[in-house]
């Protein structure tokens, strides 16, 4: 039976239901419970300039946006999103990171069984790895990218200055993550590719042979190194990283919000 | 129903008695009646019942017209205006208080008493002031020597404040302590002869200045007094008037003497002279003051200073030539003087050796509270307080739907290069077997390559610690162009622009153009070597 919109009755009245359902669940006090005032999701949100301030105000993402900003600095063209999207990268690295740690075993014997059995035993293993890795590849480009589209907005003039600099650190940081993870899948790239890099330490005047042992965890690259790395990597490095751009984004909006406009 | 205490009561039918002349019972007996007050009767309940509302606000209108017409008569306004005010229509404009007209048998007497020229300053039992309302604090103790303690009590002000601040004033304006006192106390200083600050004016050659104050006896200015009677600390008031000197480009003690109220001295003088005199003797001849260039001395704009003259006029009941007489330091006018005077020739006569001395001094108004300078705050300091307005919009949804959009766009990018890209595993690692060419993660292959062309100490060590590390962590302090403009930052530009294009350079050599044993290859010719990259870039 068709009614004047031609639609049947019986999709009406699922549409009905849904409707129907739909508003009992966002006007239920679970569902309002979730959402503060002002939150897009919530039963009867009207779009109003009180309720763009609450969105941001009343939210997680106070502690990383303020409720207004300057126009110029959300284009597109003025930020590339670059600094945002190194941090995205790195939330991302993070997850798919805690996905491997389920499947990876940090000793000289287990390891690269785990990282090779990725690729063949297990459910999206190949996808999550390839992630992380090209993810990370990724990072480095986008905080380089970063760092020299605030280098030609002159973004490190006072008051930023201090920014500039734990940027720089953020830098040496994010390259660490990369390195030290490059150690991990334990094959004859990664070794090779770790000794070579290590070698380069041992250059350093006089304490060349202490610092090339204190990175090594051994005079040469061994499971030491790998369990030492390893801790690096997912726990100690990250840790510390995020202390650093957690002061990064904090001075971002007391330096002023973005820099310029030009 | 108003509830009042017998004691306000009674005083204010006093007052009342004092003013009307009617005898003290039959004002108080008459005011209990209209209240409704039985203070002393059995308290008597007069509910809502008896039609009135239970706190009426307004006044009965019988003791309304009363009460008007008392205070009318006290005030010398007139009744229309007291009744005005009591309902609470508008404000009182009191008229000039030398205008006021005695009208209790005790001020006439006082007005009387106060035309015969005493000798003592002021007597402890002299009427001070012919006002009925100003309450007479005795200012001397019984041996003649000045009693700062009740004056203290009457102003709310430690003792020895006052006697400090009394003292300094004295000094600073060269008169008898007990003058500034009563002044304080709002007594009027009937005896007193104006000291220094002559009424003889002479324009043409402007008498020396009254130096105590302004300069000590080696001739050098005495901050201190002028300090302590501005109610400054000393450094913040020389700094203040130094500070003025310059801006005028005359001497300091000029804008001393000036500030102090009192005539400017001699040389200085020369320079005021067009301003001063000309204010004083266009206030006598044709009765018009020069208001442009008093305002121009004042150092401020001519209407702001006019009005501001003519309020301070107003407050003080006395024509506004006194006043800018007063305000630029010079004698006051005899004429002005006189226009102030009482209407009532008795009180005129009485009025006359007082005005000069009392405009001079710049005597605050009994009611109106003085204010005092707190702290001097610079300009700069204020200005700054409020932020350059700038373009902003909000946060939600302009910036936060960008930042989605461009992490949805992330997150397709790496999963299409995920699903398209197999990341490397060579063989399991093998410490005997070591591969031909060993790289680095590509971005270390730069430096691999430096090492190629360099001593390790060089290429290892100094250029990643000391120019890769520390000095870009320097470049904000070595890049003092403040600019952030593209065309003003041409060599900052360029130096980053060639270091990243030879780091750039170095990589990509080391990544795709080394090849066996890290010799020079051509990659479309022997192929790539460097495992990252080997899968998916190929160029057969
Ligand atoms: C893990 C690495 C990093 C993350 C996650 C990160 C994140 C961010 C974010 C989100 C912003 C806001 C503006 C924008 O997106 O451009 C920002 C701004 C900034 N970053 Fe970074 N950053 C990183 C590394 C760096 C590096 C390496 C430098 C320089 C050496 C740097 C210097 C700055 C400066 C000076 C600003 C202020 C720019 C402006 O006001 O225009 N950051 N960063």
């Amino acid at each position: 039976m068709a009614n004047g919109n031609g639609k049947t009755g019986l999709l009406n009245t699922v549409q009905e239901k849904a409707s129907e359902l739909g508003d009992r669940v966002t006007s239920s006090q679970a569902w309002d419970s979730v959402f503060r005032p002002g939150s897009p999701f919530k039963k009867g949100h009207t779009d109003s300039p009180r309720n763009r301030s609450y969105v941001v105000m009343n939210n997680v993402l106070y502690h990383l946006h303020p409720v207004k900003v300057k126009r110029h600095g959300v284009r597109l063209s003025y930020t590339l999103c670059l600094g945002g999207l190194s941090f995205f990268l790195f939330i991302l690295l993070t997850i798919t990171g805690i996905f491997l740690m389920f499947y990876y075993r940090p000793t000289s014997e287990a390891a690269y069984v785990d990282v090779a059995a990725l690729s063949t035993s297990v459910a999206f293993g190949s996808l999550v790895r390839n992630m992380h890795r090209w993810g990370a590849h990724l990072m480095v480009l986008t905080v380089f990218l970063h760092m020299s589209r605030v280098f030609y907005h002159g973004a490190y003039k006072p008051p930023r200055e201090f920014n500039w600099v734990i940027g720089v650190v953020l830098l040496l940081l994010t390259l660490l993550l990369s390195f030290t993870g490059y150690l991990l899948p334990w094959d004859q790239l990664a070794r090779w590719a770790v000794t070579v890099g290590t070698n380069m330490a041992g250059f350093v005047p006089i304490f060349g042979d202490q610092v090339r042992f204190a990175l090594l965890g051994a005079a040469d690259v061994s499971a030491d190194t790998l369990l030492r790395w390893y801790v690096l990597h997912v726990l100690f490095l990250p840790f510390i990283i995020v202390v650093f751009m957690a002061v990064h984004f904090w001075r971002v909006r007391k330096d002023g919000g973005i820099s310029g406009p030009l | 129903m108003v509830d009042i205490p017998e004691e306000l009561l009674r005083r204010s039918a006093e007052a009342r008695a004092a003013a009307t002349g009617a005898p003290v019972d039959e004002v108080l007996a008459e005011m209990r009646a209209a209240v409704g007050s039985t203070a002393s009767a059995p308290r008597v309940e007069v509910g809502p019942s008896d039609g009135e509302p239970e706190h009426p606000t307004t006044l009965s209108d019988d003791l309304l017209t009363r009460e008007a017409a008392a205070r009318a008569r006290v005030l010398g306004v007139p009744e229309a205006d007291a009744v005005a005010e009591l309902k609470g229509e508008k404000e009182l404009v009191l008229p000039p208080a030398g205008k006021k007209e005695p009208s209790s048998q005790k001020e006439k007497k006082a007005a009387a008493e106060s035309q015969a020229p005493v000798e003592a300053p002021v007597e402890k039992d002299a009427p001070s002031a012919p006002a009925a309302d100003t309450p007479a604090v005795p200012l001397l103790g019984a041996g003649g020597e000045i009693d700062y303690a009740p004056a203290a009590l009457a102003l709310g002000m430690p003792e020895a404040l006052l006697k400090r601040s009394v003292e300094a004033k004295a000094k600073a304006r060269n008169l008898d302590p007990v003058a500034v006192l009563a002044e304080m106390t709002g007594q009027r200083v009937e005896t007193v002869e104006p000291v220094a600050v002559a009424t003889e004016p002479a324009p043409e050659a402007p008498a020396p200045a009254p130096a105590p104050m302004v300069a000590g006896p080696a001739g050098e200015l005495d901050w201190a007094a002028a300090a302590s009677a501005a109610g400054m600390p000393e450094k913040l008031f020389r700094r203040s008037v130094e500070a003025k000197a310059k801006a005028k480009g005359v001497d300091p003690a000029v804008v001393l003497a000036e500030m102090t109220g009192q005539p400017v001295s001699a040389a200085p003088a020369v320079a005021a002279a067009p301003v001063a005199p000309a204010a004083s003797a266009a206030a006598v001849s044709a009765g018009e003051l020069d208001w442009a260039a008093a305002a121009s001395a004042a150092g401020m704009p001519e209407k702001l200073f006019r009005r501001s003259v003519e309020a301070k006029a107003k407050a003080k009941g006395v024509d506004p030539a006194v006043v800018l007489a007063e305000m630029t330091g010079q004698p006051v006018p005899a004429a002005p003087a006189a226009a102030a005077a009482p209407v009532a020739p008795a009180a005129s006569a009485a009025a006359a050796p007082s005005a000069a001395p009392a405009a001079v001094t710049a005597t605050i108004p009994k009611d109106v509270r003085p204010q005092r300078l707190l702290t001097v705050v610079k300009a700069r300091a204020i200005q700054q307080v409020k932020a350059e307005p700038s373009d902003k919009v909000s946060t939600w949804p302009h910036l936060l739907l960008i930042e989605f959009v461009a992490l949805l766009a992330v997150t397709a990018l790496l999963i299409v290069m995920s699903v398209v890209i197999q990341a490397p595993l060579l063989e399991a690692a093998n410490a005997n077997v070591t591969p031909n060419p060993s790289k680095a993660p590509w971005y270390f292959l730069g430096l691999q390559e430096l090492l190629t062309y360099f001593d390790p100490q060089i290429a290892g060590v100094t250029v990643p610690t000391i120019i890769g590390l520390i000095g870009f962590m320097a470049i904000p302090y070595l890049d003092r162009n403040p600019s952030n403009k593209p065309a003003d930052r041409k060599f900052a530009i360029f130096m980053y622009t060639f270091f990243i294009m030879g780091a750039a350079t170095l990589t990509i050599i080391g990544t795709l153009f080394r090849g066996r044993g890290f010799n020079f290859t051509y990659p479309w010719s022997d192929g790539i070597f460097f495992d990252d990259l080997k899968d998916w870039i190929n160029f057969e």
